[in-house]
């Protein structure tokens, strides 16, 4: 991509390398940036910052596809279309809907209102299992216990007040739901927005597995030795893959030639930057990427 | 500065791995620690296999140590939790202490090491990973 000549150039000229190059031509894998506090959370689910040295972190972003946002996959997303008074258009009712549990129009935002028994609105087939979605949504009003918004079992976002609320969460089925919690309910709700942040974003659902983020001697990911794993689920890389990672307090590894096969990949080394690639690098982007990841280091 | 001022690491005896789970279910911040304890990968000297684990925590959790669970404090994400199962483990907890002599894993107590760095603690309690054969 940058021959050495067209490197030695770009440094006369300015020239910063950032890793998010190495994946200019379509390339597949990941970049992890602990510095780059935008891209930790506590939880694997991305509701909760990483904020300070020593936080576990559940979910770290992948920087490769430039966090870019698919498209809007929730359909009518500000519930401003109704042609039933009862479900807005392109979502339908699921659970029991009677004159106690219903869904209704307030102001073309959407109230739901239950007296503890299941009920909600759903957009079906409008996920992929396993890809990673941006969630927002604006919560009007909560005038009687908690509402859930969930991307398949086990990814529910609860809210007991009004706001507005983001997560990222990596689907677990192909339905967009809003419904009642765990008890009867009234609230409003107002627009959803459900969209894939592209890339491969690595996370870890069991608390005690989740290293942490620690600042000496340089930021990076710190994986205690015993349990801790973070995982990202890739297709399949192929049997020329580079993996390059900043080695805290130590410089770049640079390990060329890495088999990686579709599926879960469990990474469990401190690093302080870490770049996966589904190809072998050239002269000048090695060279580049080392001046990278020793920086990162503290070296 | 980081809520998270704890480091925890437990060994648990393979017969208690599921009231364990239990307890890191109720104790812990998600729904997947219930499988928080897998895998009896260490042992003993006497071959006695245990699982473990080493994770950062809040104070409130070692400040349970020697006390009752409250069902009207489980949190949403345990909803279902088995307390009494819970209960059963918290009560088998043994704090670790390093020394000349430091506590020793047996197989019927959970043991507790706080702040300790967890690979040379878990050491201590003679314990020793089992190698997979190839």
């Amino acid at each position: 991509m940058f021959p050495l000549s067209r490197a030695r150039d770009l440094s006369r000229a300015g020239f910063v390398f950032n890793p998010i190059m190495l994946f200019a031509n379509g390339e597949q894998g990941a970049w992890y940036d602990p510095s780059d506090l935008s891209t930790l959370f506590k939880d694997a689910a991305g509701t909760i910052p990483v904020t300070a040295s020593g936080d576990p972190v559940g979910l770290m972003l992948d920087k490769s596809q430039g966090l870019e946002l698919g498209p809007e996959v929730a359909p009518n997303n500000e519930f401003t279309a109704w042609a039933d008074p009862s479900v807005p258009d392109g979502w339908v009712k699921f659970g029991t809907h009677n004159a106690s549990n219903f869904v209704a129009n307030n102001n073309d935002a959407v109230r739901l209102v239950s007296d503890g028994v299941f009920t909600g609105i759903v957009v079906n087939d409008g996920l992929v299992v396993g890809k990673t979605y941006e969630v927002k949504f604006d919560v009007v009003s909560v005038s009687l216990g908690t509402g859930a918004v969930l991307l398949g079992p086990g990814t529910d976002k609860i809210f007991g007040t009004a706001g507005s609320f983001r997560f990222v969460v990596k689907a677990t089925g192909t339905a967009i739901e809003i419904k009642r919690n765990a008890s009867a309910c009234d609230y409003t709700i107002d627009n959803i927005s459900v969209r894939e942040l592209k890339g491969n974003h690595a996370s870890q659902t069991t608390s005690s597995f989740r290293p942490t983020r620690n600042d000496t001697p340089v930021i990076h990911i710190d994986f205690d030795g015993v349990d801790d794993f973070h995982r990202t689920v890739f297709p399949d890389l192929g049997t020329d893959v580079t993996i390059a990672r900043a080695i805290p307090g130590v410089g770049a590894e640079i390990l060329t030639g890495q088999t990686i096969g579709a599926g879960d990949y469990d990474y469990s080394n401190d690093h302080a930057g870490l770049v996966i690639v589904n190809r072998a690098l050239t002269t000048a982007e090695t060279a580049n990427l080392t001046a990278y990841l020793d920086a990162k280091a503290g070296i | 500065m980081t809520q998270y001022t704890n480091r925890l690491t437990l060994a648990v005896p393979e017969q208690l791995i599921p009231q364990a789970n239990q307890l890191a279910l109720i104790v812990g911040e998600s729904a997947a620690d219930v499988g928080t304890f897998t895998t009896a990968g260490w042992q003993d000297a006497q071959g006695n296999k245990y699982a473990v684990c080493s994770t950062v925590a809040k104070p409130v959790v070692a400040s349970l140590l020697g006390g009752t669970l409250n069902p009207d404090h489980i949190p949403a994400h345990a909803e279902g939790a088995d307390l009494e199962q819970a209960q059963v483990a918290l009560d088998a907890i043994v704090l670790f202490t390093p020394g000349d002599e430091p506590t020793q894993v047996t197989p019927n107590q959970i043991t507790l090491a706080i702040d300790h760095d967890p690979l040379p603690a878990l050491a201590a309690m003679g314990l020793t990973r089992i190698e997979l054969e190839e």
